[in-house]
């Protein structure tokens, strides 16, 4: 017999078989056992360890009905999905569906589907238990699928297959798009923020969300972009995007360096207060309140985060996100008059504020800062209004002495920065030191000048204030848009001495520079100036009054007649433009 | 002599050099400390865009009790202010400058001069 021919001889044995199980006639046995008597089917279905008992009701046809739709599915009425869209097309079938619905209807058996979705966090998480630089190409695959670069299906197998689990897991590619539109997103605002783009103003928050939500879920994001543009390179398809993410990180590093260990502490136990309270660990906030990188410590907090709870994880998530939001470039936003300045959304702490005496409880909140659960509650109180008494304490009416040591000691200038400028001190002229010293003019370092005289611009390096006798030359300046150390020394502290020389020289209180002999020099050197150049100068009544033009013009002829010579374009061009006035100050009278 | 440190103190001679004509009246002096006091509670902010391309910025600020600030800096171009000196001083070519006026106004810096 021919393999063929017996293919033939069993689909035709199987043919009847079916024909009568369309009429409902199907049994359980097999095709030999089909020719029997009714005692034989009653003991083979006898025999079957699922019939049905009875206790339901009904019989052996009825063991299993599903009611709905305005029909009756059972082993005797089998009906389709295309049945029952027919008869629900019909009036009475209508109000069959309704009537079932009615409480007094027994025995309804109600189902439902539920997809075995994988959630977003379990993405995540698949994602941050691989090597990084597969978390690197899952990333910049997101992106490709985001951008609209992959079809799906290639997408899905190439996730799958980078992630280990094989093809078709829809969830996961689905998760790993997300991720991809959460990256471009950020890479968004980063790159509005790098053109000044005043729409990054109002994605700030979204960025901080997003990106706390993908570091809860244990994606380390810049190491992840850093991997990539380290290993792929940073010609790599998705560079553009994760360069741009790489930025931001480097930019909240850098806004993060630029405060004070104070304002670190305090701005991480603010957070930690306002979101992480109730929970038993602290994550570690006062560790990330000591790092140098704090985009690698909130990694870590993510990645910690990562492990627990929802509701931890979501606490933790809003904690980076603030903590971002307060760090993110965007802050240097546009002021009503139009002046681009960085403002803390957290208000540093005023001089005043500074003075006030050290409460237990504000001592106790950065002593248990790591420590944020329940014990971070002070009696009687929310952790907010905890955290409202620490940030909005009325400052109070003192001296003016009182609160500028105090604003000193609260933000302090660097050992090295208090060295250097002893030094510049030390290379004053004998005689100027010894002016200082019998006039009692102090030379006081500063972290930044708003420190001890709030409302001044953030570039301003040094300031005389003559009702106290102090000047104050500042560690920091805003410059080229960031907090720098200033650079410019010797001439600034030149200048300002020649501002506290020229108030305090005359015992009658005139200043110097107004004395006819300077006030002559000044008017013959101004006088060769056109209109156009004292108003470049600013030297033009329209900006200052002749007195204040001469104070101007006497310090800054000073600081050039030691000398010491300005990196200060603008003073440059006053040494040209005032001859006669630097002869009298150089003593060539 | 109007100082009473040692003769040879350069900053004496320069003392007494501007203490020769006669001091002025009490008028006269509350006249020029009236005219100083014009300034307070104002800020200069000067920018020059120079020929290679970098702005001098120079800032000069008054306090209403008198204090004086001073700073400067230079930004080059891809600098994070760069963009936004630019277009604050209405900087076009090398050789441009401007000064923004600010005065004290309540408590809050008010533009009075955008310098354009």
């Amino acid at each position: 017999m021919s393999e063929l021919e017996s293919k033939k001889k069993i689909d035709q044995a199987e043919r009847p078989l079916d024909q009568r199980a369309d009429k409902g006639e199907q049994r359980a046995f097999g095709a030999a056992e089909r020719n029997v008597d009714v005692a034989k089917v009653n003991e083979i279905q006898n025999a079957n360890p699922d019939r049905h008992s009875g206790s339901a009701g009904g019989d052996q046809d009825h063991s299993l009905e599903i009611i709905g739709f305005g029909a009756t599915v059972s082993r005797q009425t089998k009906l389709t999905e295309k049945d029952l869209a027919k008869d629900l097309t019909k009036g009475a079938a209508k109000d069959a569906v309704i009537e079932s619905a009615l409480p007094n209807e027994p025995y309804v058996l109600k189902g439902r589907v539920v997809e075995n979705a994988i959630t977003p966090q379990a993405v995540l998480e698949k994602i941050a238990s691989l090597p990084l630089d597969k978390q690197g190409q899952i990333v910049g695959a997101g992106i490709a699928a985001y951008q609209q670069e992959l079809d799906h299906q290639r997408f899905r197998t190439f996730v799958g297959t980078v992630a280990g689990v094989g093809d078709g897991l829809v969830g996961l590619a689905e998760g790993v798009e997300g991720l991809g539109q959460a990256v471009c997103e950020v890479a968004q605002f980063s790159r509005e923020v790098m053109d000044n783009d005043p729409r990054a103003a109002d994605k700030a928050a979204k960025a901080g969300e997003v990106v706390g939500k993908v570091l809860v879920g244990g994606v380390r994001l810049w190491q992840v972009t850093d991997a990539y543009l380290g290993d792929i390179g940073a010609t790599g398809d998705y560079a553009k995007p994760l360069k741009d993410i790489a930025w931001l990180g480097q930019q909240i590093d850098q806004r993060w360096q630029a405060m004070s260990p104070e304002e670190k502490s305090k701005l991480t136990a603010k957070l930690a207060v306002e979101n992480l309270a109730g929970l038993a660990v602290g994550f570690g906030t006062t560790k990330l309140a000591k790092s140098m990188k704090v985009t690698e410590a909130l990694e870590q907090l993510g990645a910690d985060a990562s492990q627990l709870g929802s509701g931890a994880r979501e606490k933790a998530g809003k904690f980076i996100s603030n903590m971002l939001d307060e760090l993110m470039p965007q802050e240097m936003a546009v002021t009503p008059d139009g002046q681009r300045i960085t403002i803390p959304r957290t208000p540093r702490e005023l001089p005043g504020n500074a003075r006030e005496p050290k409460s237990p409880r504000d001592t106790a909140l950065f002593s248990m800062s790591d420590d944020l659960g329940e014990s971070a509650k002070l009696p009687g109180k929310s952790p907010a209004s905890n955290a409202d008494d620490l940030v909005e304490a009325k400052p109070q009416i003192r001296d003016a002495d009182a609160e500028a040591r105090a604003a000193i000691e609260k933000f302090p200038p660097s050992e090295t920065f208090v060295a250097q400028l002893e030094r510049v001190i030390e290379s004053l002229d004998p005689f100027e030191k010894r002016y200082l010293e019998r006039n009692g003019i102090r030379i006081e370092p500063v972290r930044r000048i708003d420190d001890v005289k709030p409302g001044l611009e953030h570039k301003t390096a040094g300031i005389y204030e003559p009702s106290r006798k102090v000047i104050y030359i500042a560690e920091e300046v805003l410059r080229r848009g960031d907090w720098r150390r200033n650079d410019d020394l010797l001439f600034m502290l030149r200048h300002e001495f020649g501002h506290a020389f020229n108030a305090t020289a005359n015992r009658f209180g005139d200043w110097l520079s107004d004395r006819p002999e300077f006030i002559r020099a000044f008017r013959a050197d101004r006088d060769k100036l056109s209109p156009e150049q004292l108003d470049e100068l600013r030297l033009s009544l329209k900006f200052k009054t002749l007195a204040v033009a001469r104070d101007e013009v006497f310090s800054d002829m000073y600081a050039h007649s030691t000398g010491v010579t300005s990196n200060n374009p603008y003073s440059l061009k006053m040494k040209v433009a005032f001859p006669l006035c630097l002869q009298i100050l150089m003593e060539e009278f | 002599m109007v100082s009473d440190q040692p003769a040879e103190d350069r900053l004496t001679r320069i003392i007494n050099r501007l203490s020769q004509d006669p001091q002025y009246t009490p008028e006269e002096s509350n006249r020029l400390k009236a005219e100083r006091e014009a300034a307070f509670g104002t800020t200069f902010e000067w920018a020059e865009l120079q020929q290679d391309l970098s702005i001098a910025v120079n800032i000069e600020q008054w306090l209403l009790d008198g204090t004086q600030g001073h700073g400067s800096s230079i930004s080059a171009p891809g600098d994070e202010d760069y963009e936004f000196l630019l277009k604050s001083h209405n900087l076009l070519k090398p050789g441009d400058a401007s000064t923004i006026v600010k005065r004290l106004v309540d408590g809050v810096w008010v533009v009075q001069d955008d310098g354009k």
